[in-house]
């Protein structure tokens, strides 16, 4: 039954156009992911260069720059920036040939520029008014702009007890942070959520004919009046529903994954995530980060295709039920600037499945929920919600659809 | 075995589709006559627990169809009258695939499969998709597969609907040779689909049996004869109008009606044996009038 109910998904026409276009859509995420101005070596003279040689090259100049982020190192930095600078204002070099002089730690500059800048800003230019003194304050900065934003109106939202979570966390993380090439893993996670929705909404189509193809094709009648037609057959089709996600979800991610990893390179993997999402509360690292948004999508994509299957069981129509995903996934984005001006806005759309897609973006973000007296993070909150409702929906839609009449 | 209705009814809404039928079948072929629209797919549809009766019981041997579930479903073998099927499947994964939702073991399945596509003539198209079958094709596969596990209660819903004459012989003749041991019910609005296989008629109208029997039963119940006249095409517009016709024939600016009618019509009427084609006139037709005009 299992394997028919499989058969009936990737013999349809739908199946394998969709099948095709996952392919596509993972060889092309993966050339953006590999082939875009953050993957590029700029030589001496400004020339930018792509492939897997200058990723090479891009790599080698970075980790030069490896190591623990010392006083002396950010000072190191300042120093070289402005001495760059200098240069450049005598040589009358070009902006490309200075970009290119300031690669090999344009992260460590983008940090600088993120801890010594307003907290809600982001200042390109800030590093060119430090002087190499300012270093010492590196890792302070980050705590104090933190605890000048949380005296602000803006943050007047928060709690005590949330204000009091946000600053122990931002003082847990280990000072000073290790540094080392993580093009790899920035690119990885920036590309994620594109590969992950886009991966949901085309399987949404398949997925809308498990559980509405009998009504469709009339083949219900003959389908309800088996033996095992209102039991067995349905938990086959539930069956097929979670392998198809499955298989395609994990194909599609671990390719993308190996590919851009493989091609950029996977060092870094045990750095602090702060080195790319600066105002992060998170204190994990890349690995980390890349284990949350993998199993984050795959629990995204399963409960979102589970309610789409008890939509399809519940109404019998593909048009209705494949429009579950794209309402979810679309809906936020709308309805976020009316929704977040009510009191809990923030939190209620920091709980919707499409921020499992955006993982990265989430550990940027400050929704904090209470549970039972503790304060935690969306992210805590997140994976276990939707895996819970998942293990609900799969009985629910069972149920459900065996019920069935043909009228 | 036996297979009793109970009372049973179903309604839509404010419409009732089958009104309170009580009926008891044992084996045997059993022929379901009825107009469009008279309930007897609503009817089937509660035979095989696809629809919930509104009112009365359906009853397997002394126990409720409902209660029993799959063990009822394990016994029946349904062909809706709009047969859907997978139409990527071939003929014979399509097989495959119900049998197992039959819970029938696939070398059994297999073994099966076999038999029956040979049975209804369909074993050298069995690699073929179901969608690149002819009409007729697709209904013997639905046969194969109401027959799968060979069923003690085989429903078939209007079975030779659009078939050509000799494919309707053909799926008559099939039908015939698998009623064997069971209860086999199907429905029509086409006489010479039951006229000769069926042991028992019912007559169904508005949700209702309004006459049930063998033939000669049935055909006994009406109190009108068959008579048969030639007249000249004036008179023959009179009697359109005034009686039940059940046949209209010309020739040679002459016309043959078929009438029903308790007295001789007229002096040089002969007449005939009463067929299953009058009885359904005589329930379902409209007993003449300004509608029946001669063409
Ligand atoms: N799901 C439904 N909702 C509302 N009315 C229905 C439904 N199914 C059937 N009916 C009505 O019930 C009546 C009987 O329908 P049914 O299909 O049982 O007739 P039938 O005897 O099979 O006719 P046909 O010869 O055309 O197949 C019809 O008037 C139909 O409109
Ligand atoms: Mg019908």
């Amino acid at each position: 039954m299992f394997y028919y109910e499989l058969k009936k998904i990737l013999s349809r026409k739908s199946g394998r156009i969709v099948i095709f276009l996952i392919c596509a859509m993972i060889a092309l995420v993966c050339c953006f992911a590999v082939h875009n101005p953050n993957t590029a070596y700029v030589d001496e003279n400004g020339q930018t260069q792509q492939g897997y040689a200058a990723v090479r090259k891009l790599r080698a100049q970075r980790h030069e720059w490896a190591g623990k982020l010392t006083t002396d190192v950010l000072a190191r930095v300042i120093e070289e920036n402005a001495r760059i600078n200098e240069e450049a204002a005598k040589s009358g070099a070009s902006d490309d040939v200075v970009w290119g002089k300031k690669r090999a730690f344009d992260d460590i500059s983008t940090m600088i520029n993120r801890a010594f800048g307003k907290f809600r800003e982001y200042n390109y230019y800030k590093i060119d008014s430090l002087s190499p003194d300012d270093a010492a304050q590196f890792y302070d900065r980050r705590v104090i702009s933190l605890t000048e934003w949380l005296d602000s109106n803006e943050a007047q939202i928060l709690s005590d007890d949330e204000k009091a979570f946000l600053t122990e966390r931002y003082m847990e993380l280990e000072t000073p942070i290790e540094y080392d090439y993580m093009t790899g893993w920035e690119m990885h996670a920036e590309y994620m959520p594109t590969v992950t929705m886009l991966l949901l909404l085309l399987i949404s189509f398949p997925i809308a004919g498990v559980f509405s193809g009998e009504k469709q094709l009339k083949a219900d009648a003959v389908f309800f009046s088996s033996y095992h037609g209102r039991g067995r057959a349905v938990l086959a089709k539930l069956m097929a529903g979670i392998v198809f996600v499955t298989v395609a979800y994990w194909m599609a991610v671990i390719v993308y994954s190996v590919v851009v990893l493989g091609f950029l390179g996977a060092d870094g993997a045990g750095l602090m995530v702060q080195i790319d999402v600066w105002k992060s509360f998170y204190n994990i690292t890349f690995f980390e980060q890349f284990l949350l948004m993998v199993f984050g999508g795959y629990i995204g994509c399963l409960s979102i295709a589970l309610l789409e299957m008890l939509v399809a069981a519940k109404t019998k129509s593909a048009m209705v039920s494949v429009a579950v995903p794209f309402v979810l996934i679309f809906m936020p984005t709308f309805i976020s600037s009316l929704v977040s001006r009510l009191e809990y806005g923030n939190k209620i759309l920091g709980l919707l499945p499409d921020q499992l897609f955006i993982i990265s973006q989430v550990l940027s973000q400050f929704n904090l929920y209470k549970i039972s007296s503790k304060i935690t993070g969306a992210v805590e909150v997140l994976f276990p919600l939707y895996i819970i409702i998942s293990l609900l929906l799969m009985p629910t839609v069972y149920f459900i659809y065996r019920k069935s009449e043909v009228q | 075995m036996e297979l009793v209705l109970e009372n049973v009814s179903r309604r839509f809404q404010r419409f009732t589709a089958v009104d309170e039928i009580s009926y008891a079948m044992g084996n045997g072929v059993y022929g379901l006559l009825g107009v469009n629209g008279a309930g007897k797919t609503t009817l089937m549809r509660m035979l095989c627990t696809l629809l919930k009766p509104t009112g009365g019981h359906v009853y397997f041997n002394g126990s409720d169809v409902f209660e029993m579930g799959a063990g009822y479903r394990q016994i029946i073998g349904y062909l809706p009258q709009e047969f859907g099927y997978y139409p990527e499947f071939s003929v014979r994964d399509y097989l495959m695939y119900i049998a197992s939702i039959k819970g029938l073991d696939r070398f059994v399945a297999s073994k099966k499969a076999d038999v029956l596509l040979a049975q209804v003539g369909l074993d050298c198209v069995q690699k073929k998709k179901m969608k690149k079958l002819s009409g007729g094709m697709k209904r013997r596969v639905g046969i194969a597969q109401a027959m799968l596990n060979n069923p003690k209660i085989l429903i078939l819903d209007e079975p030779t609907a659009g078939l050509d004459p000799n494919e309707r012989v053909r799926f008559r003749n099939l039908i015939s040779a698998l009623a064997g041991d069971r209860l086999v019910l199907l429905s029509t609005h086409i006489v010479s689909d039951v006229e000769y296989i069926a042991n028992e008629i019912m007559l169904m109208k508005d949700g209702r049996f309004i006459q049930t029997g063998s033939l000669a039963q049935i055909t006994a119940a009406v109190p009108e004869k068959a008579w048969s006249v030639t007249v000249s095409k004036n008179e023959a517009q009179r009697f359109l109008e005034n009686y039940m016709v059940s046949n209209v024939r010309q020739f040679s600016g002459k016309t043959e009606l078929r009438i029903l009618s308790k007295e001789k019509p007229h002096v040089e009427a002969v007449p005939d044996e009463l067929t299953l084609e009058d009885v359904f006139l005589y329930y379902f037709g409209e007993k003449g009038g300004e509608g029946n005009v001669l063409l």
